[in-house]
């Protein structure tokens, strides 16, 4: 039983934070940290998944949109270059998944948004996917006397198994009632410790 | 049966079992968490300013500017018929010495009309070093703080040096910042020790909490049994006590200050400025928010029932600015004033005098996503509003109030 309840306050816990390398689910927001620098990363796939907003993996293969919204206002002094290459394995879910790789970079990208100032702050990115797969981003920014590069690894045309983000708290105080519940229904009535004297 | 430690035990435990749940990191990031329709449709700031950035303890500062009530007011907030203009900043860093709105002293609280204009001053004295982001804000019953645009602002200097003298009705000069402190600790001290004894002794008299609820149902009738003839005595001499306390401390006070003035609590209502839109009128014919593309996208149908052709300069909302460079230029005070220096772009060009136009206005920056004005869209009133700024060709500026339905257009 004490098991039971651990796992449910555990599994609440757990629903803080999640990413894949440089991408960060904060909360309800979808973060992308370069450096010391943060933008929101928003994934689209407006034929097929209108009006729903992703956070790195796209679920369907098809025409995709990535937005990225400098939080920073230093960003739009800066240019960014965004580019992704293909890679052959998905997201480890680790701490691995940011770490920048020299040979990854050296190679052709799948398709690259050269570097670039954006005073809007608002970054567009359209892209096709043919054909499902892993990838990994990169996003390269760079100013006057300083560059930042973040990494963040993606997969397309895999739908997320298990439960959904957004039902892992309602699922989880539902289990806290049902336990509760249940505890009420078991335990013995409550005896009076002293009694009357008639 | 007596269980202190047991009761308390279960307390604790109990606190920290909510603790845990809810230890989650705040998701709320300040101006930003109030709902967008609540920051784009109640109080629309503008022209705000502070006289520096920068100062040192003792020193004053003031800000200043203006704020509009929209005219569609949302039906779930209450409307300021009573509301306090203040200025909003984490911790005592800044103490107020005066506040204008139209020129009338706001140290009342004050009643507002819907769709009127007020311009304010708020004069502030640097009371210990910090770098704070200030806020002008409105407090509204009912409604909450309604909070204007924010300013970094440095104090520098050391807090012992700060004085805060006033010279009272009777000529005395006092210093507010230690004025009476000495005294206020006082009593403070001798109630809270007279509360934490009377509170002891009842819990030292028998079982607390669930144990004395379940002995109270044991004895039904003769419940008061639990409280002996002691009980009875010390509870009769804090009561008298009390009441000899508190009498003899208001006519000491009295006799102490016997010229003062009640705290001032009236409510006034000030006239508002004459109309911004100096004859020109503006209306919303349809409105899309492009979600990819962070833009809003807005028809206008404009008459000019001015004397010299207008252009429009600026579109803003929510303390965020969108602004036409072509027309009227502004720079970000700071890192955190969101100013798009190039977001406003619209067709149509000029209006002449005595003509009604149509323009096609598109406002674009990252800031719809950032401060999350666009989570509009998800609202079951997707309805939006602001000011939009014209100017003619001699710099004169005429502001009116828009706002509307709005449709996501997600392709």
């Amino acid at each position: 039983m004490y098991k039971m309840v651990y796992a449910v306050v555990l599994m609440m816990i757990s629903t803080v934070s999640w990413g894949h390398g440089g991408v960060m689910n904060e909360g309800n927001e979808c973060k992308l940290r370069v450096g010391p620098y943060v933008m929101n990363f928003s994934g689209y796939q407006l034929q097929k998944n209108a009006p729903m907003q992703f956070c790195d993996d796209l679920p369907t293969v098809g025409e995709s949109y990535i937005v990225l919204d400098f939080v920073d206002n230093k960003l739009r002094d800066m240019t960014v270059n965004f580019r992704v290459i293909q890679a052959d394995q998905p997201a480890l879910g680790t701490a691995e998944d940011g770490i920048v790789i020299d040979s990854e970079l050296a190679q052709t990208p799948f398709f690259e948004i050269p570097a670039k100032r954006y005073p809007q702050g608002t970054m567009k990115i359209t892209q096709k996917f043919e054909k499902k797969g892993h990838f990994v981003g990169y996003v390269i920014v760079e100013g006057e006397n300083e560059k930042y590069i973040s990494r963040f690894p993606f997969s397309v045309g895999y739908p997320q198994a298990g439960i959904p983000e957004s039902l892992k708290i309602p699922i989880a105080v539902f289990l806290v009632v049902i336990i509760f519940m249940i505890w009420l229904a078991r335990r013995k009535p409550v005896e009076l410790n002293e009694k009357r004297d008639d | 049966m007596l269980n202190i430690k047991k009761t308390i035990l279960m307390l604790i435990a109990f606190m920290i079992a909510c603790i845990t749940l809810y230890a989650a990191p705040a998701i709320a990031h300040g101006e930003k968490s109030q709902a967008a329709y609540l920051r784009m449709r109640t109080l629309l700031w503008y022209d705000v300013d502070v006289s520096t950035v920068k100062l040192k303890v003792n020193e004053e500062l003031t800000m200043t500017g203006k704020f509009y009530w929209f005219y569609d007011w949302p039906n779930n907030i209450a409307k300021p018929e009573v509301a306090f203009l203040n200025i909003g900043i984490p911790g005592p860093v800044f103490v107020r010495k005066a506040s204008y709105i139209n020129g009338v002293s706001g140290t009342n609280s004050t009643r507002f009309d819907i769709g009127e204009t007020y311009e304010f001053k708020v004069i502030l004295k640097a009371r210990r070093p910090a770098r704070v982001h200030m806020h002008a804000l409105m407090n509204v019953k009912e409604a909450g703080p309604l909070i204007g645009p924010g300013r970094w602002v440095e104090v520098t200097g050391n807090q012992a040096d700060f004085i805060n003298e006033v010279t009272t009705l009777t000529g005395e000069t006092i210093d507010l910042e230690t004025y009476g402190l000495a005294n206020a600790v006082k009593w403070h001290i001798f109630w809270g020790v007279i509360a934490a004894a009377y509170l002891l002794y009842w819990i030292f008299q028998g079982p607390i909490l669930i144990p004395r609820y379940k002995k109270v149902k044991l004895l039904g009738d003769n419940a008061d049994d639990m409280i002996s003839t002691t009980d009875r005595m010390v509870g009769l001499v804090m009561l008298i006590g009390t009441f000899v306390v508190v009498t003899w401390s208001y006519f000491n006070a009295y006799k102490e200050y016997p010229v003062t003035i009640p705290l001032q609590s009236g409510q006034i209502t000030i006239p508002a400025l004459p109309d911004a839109a100096r004859g020109v009128n503006a209306e919303v014919i349809d409105a899309k928010y492009r979600v990819p593309g962070r833009a809003l996208e807005f028809s206008l149908k404009v008459t000019n029932n001015t004397n010299s052709p207008i252009k429009l300069g600026e579109y803003t909302a929510a303390n965020i600015r969108w602004m036409n460079p072509e027309v009227s230029t502004a720079e970000p005070a700071d890192s955190h004033d969101p100013v798009a220096v190039a977001g406003l772009t619209y067709e149509g060009g000029s209006v002449m005098p005595g003509e009604t136009k149509l323009l096609k206005v598109t406002c674009t920056d990252a800031a719809w996503e950032t401060y999350r004005l666009a989570k509009l869209i998800y609202d079951p009133d997707s309805r939006f509003g602001g000011l939009v700024f014209f100017f003619d060709e001699e710099g004169n500026r005429s502001v009116v109030a828009i706002g509307g339905p709005l449709i996501p257009v997600f392709i």
